[in-house]
């Protein structure tokens, strides 16, 4: 599986997604279930998948799919 | 056993599982991030996880209700029995003395070790410098433990703390550990709610290095040498089971002569007297188990199973989901993992003399025990989860040592023992002999060749032959299939001699014929029939040539 598609799976399932999606548009502020709690279990997942450690300054502000593409991209 | 956080959601949506287990896990700090990885271990061992989180900075107060009518799972931190050792408080006013700390720690675990019906977890996390003078921080991490351990708490160490993610969202858990803490959790909870009372365990590569039918009894090693000492661990630890009145049961793919022969081996710590029983035959090991389960009348939920074959495991995994299954470690550095997360099944509380005499007990019972012949799983899914890949070569002159070897090594799937030699096979592959050798590699690695068959005049099989590594991939039919498609060949005689280790190869012989096959003499395949049998082949073996 792909770095894309492990990270479109992981929101999916936290964020309930289905069917087509536009994940580029997808942020905390374009996406309602994507709360607090929500948020802890994106870096979770993120971490947990990649074998990364995400420091609590970085993970604050991996807010939308194109930030954790980033992110990811440039530590794995 | 590691599940990433993809797979346990996969689990999850997948299970099908009715049982629950039901607890609440309690804890100081934030635990939600666990959810999934327990809840996908559960369902791996049959259960679902119903249970209940403590809402946040409640802990104190759930000690002292202590419902007497749920099972707990307690999580506890050095600031659990210390609260100044809490690094989200700071500790620049903290004024105390390491005998103080003791002193309240002592009286904290015991209020943790009040509730009844619990499997407390302690994790000994780095502590905070509140204690300035030399090495006692050392000191009190120390004390603490010794105080965990003599209230038989399990204990689990530094590198699942992650104070990163205690600050950020209140978890003192790494994510990267969270699966393995499910994992334990699962295990510890399921020891007292559903003990483990018998180990079924594989022989080959398992009780020792090498494979009894193909090496021989010479050269099968359990000693302490450098082939033999990871097994001669594993035997000892079994012994040591035995001893504590765990029952022990052998099941293995070999005739019954053999596996008896093993025992006569001088280094075997384990004698056929510390085993119940041992199943030898050819069919499916979940067939084994369940029989064993009836004539001794324990439940399979109770059993553990050893393998160091994921094939065989996956079989009896997916027939007798009850049964916890284990996977022998190739590597010798995991063996110490594997030894605990096998000793973490049983509880070793109070061992008495009846305990001791179990095995006695027991054999009684399973004096009438013979293979039974059973079906096992369908494993075409599973087999199509590893992704394998065969690559096929007609050998020339420099490339036929490896499939000689094999012909003239293999034992068990051998059309008839007959040894040919190099020179020989090397001088006829250009006139009318044509070896074709088979090559494994799959999701775990590359196997090698695995498989060589030697075809005279492209009508009659001088032998064929399967290393006993590839055994239940379904890879005797594919090298049919790729010889009807890739040489349009329509049949073939094999001569077949029956030898003593070859029960394999002749089980094979009447399935893909439709009878049974009992005497030495030619075999006619018919390969249009043999490929109709298994239509799932081309998924199982994707993209090969």
């Amino acid at each position: 599986m792909s770095q894309t598609q492990t990270i479109e799976k992981i929101l999916s399932f936290v964020l309930n997604i289905s069917g087509d999606y536009d994940f580029n548009s997808l942020s905390i502020d374009t996406n309602q279930n994507w709360d607090s709690m929500k948020h802890v279990t994106i870096i979770t997942a993120i971490e947990n998948e990649f074998d990364i450690f995400i420091e609590a300054d970085d993970a604050t502000l991996l807010t939308s799919y194109e930030k954790i593409m980033n992110y990811v991209k440039s530590n794995t | 056993m590691s599940i990433g956080f993809l797979e346990a959601t996969k689990i999850i949506a997948e299970s099908t599982t009715k049982k629950s287990k039901s607890f609440t896990f309690a804890a100081s700090c934030q635990l939600d991030k666990i959810d999934i990885f327990l809840k996908a271990h559960f369902i791996t061992q049959g259960f679902n996880a119903n249970y209940d989180l403590l809402p946040f900075n409640t802990f104190p107060q759930y000690l002292i209700k202590n419902n007497k009518n749920t099972h707990h799972i307690v999580l506890i931190f050095p600031w659990d029995l210390c609260p100044a050792l809490n690094w989200r408080l700071g500790n620049q006013n903290i004024n105390t003395n390491i005998n103080q700390l003791e002193k309240e720690a002592r009286a904290n675990i015991e209020l943790i070790c009040q509730l009844s019906n619990a499997t407390i977890i302690y994790c000994d996390t780095d502590i905070p410098p509140i204690l300035l003078r030399n090495n006692e921080s050392s000191i009190l991490k120390n004390i603490l433990i010794n105080i965990c351990l003599k209230n038989k708490i399990n204990i689990i160490s530094n590198e699942y703390f992650s104070l990163n993610s205690y600050i950020s969202n209140g978890c003192p858990i790494t994510s990267n550990k969270l699966s393995s803490l499910a994992s334990l959790i699962t295990t510890l909870f399921l020891k007292n709610s559903e003990p483990k009372k018998i180990i079924v365990t594989d022989f080959d590569n398992v009780m020792w290095n090498g494979v009894i039918g193909e090496d021989g009894l010479d050269n099968i090693y359990c000693d302490q040498s450098t082939k033999g000492y990871k097994h001669y661990i594993y035997q000892s630890s079994l012994k040591k089971l035995v001893n504590s009145g765990i029952i022990l049961a052998g099941v293995t793919r070999n005739d019954e002569t053999l596996a008896s022969l093993a025992f006569s081996d001088k280094s075997m710590i384990l004698a056929e007297s510390d085993f119940v029983c041992v199943v030898a035959s050819y069919n499916a090991k979940s067939s084994q188990i369940s029989m064993i389960s009836k004539q001794l009348n324990l439940p399979l939920e109770s059993f553990i199973f050893i393998d160091d074959n994921p094939v065989e495991l996956e079989e009896v995994m997916l027939s007798l989901p009850e049964v916890k299954c284990l996977l022998f470690p190739k590597s010798t550095d995991n063996l110490p993992d594997f030894i605990n997360k096998l000793f973490n099944n049983f509880s070793f509380d109070t061992i008495t003399d009846d305990d001791k005499n179990r095995t006695e007990f027991y054999k009684k019972r399973s004096l009438s025990i013979s293979p039974s012949e059973k079906q096992g799983a369908d494993l075409d899914e599973y087999l199509i989860s590893l992704e394998m890949k065969i690559n096929a070569i007609v050998c020339n002159q420099d490339t036929s040592v490896r499939a000689i070897q094999l012909i003239n090594k293999t034992n068990q799937f051998n059309a008839n023992g007959i040894r040919i030699s190099e020179q020989h096979i090397k001088d006829k592959l250009s006139d009318n002999l044509l070896l074709l050798s088979f090559s494994l590699t799959d999701n775990h690695g590359n196997h090698g060749e695995i498989a060589s068959i030697l075809i005279e005049n492209k009508n009659k099989i001088l032998n064929f032959v399967l290393s006993c590594r590839a055994f239940q991939r379904n890879i005797e039919y594919y090298v049919f299939h790729w010889i009807h498609k890739e040489l349009s060949i329509d049949t073939l005689c094999l001569n077949y001699i029956n030898t003593e280790r070859n029960e394999p190869l002749r089980i094979f012989l009447s399935a893909i014929t439709g009878k049974q096959i009992t005497a030495d003499g030619q075999i006619n395949l018919d390969l249009n029939k043999i490929c109709s049998q298994n239509r799932r082949i081309e998924e199982i073996f994707p993209g090969t040539d």
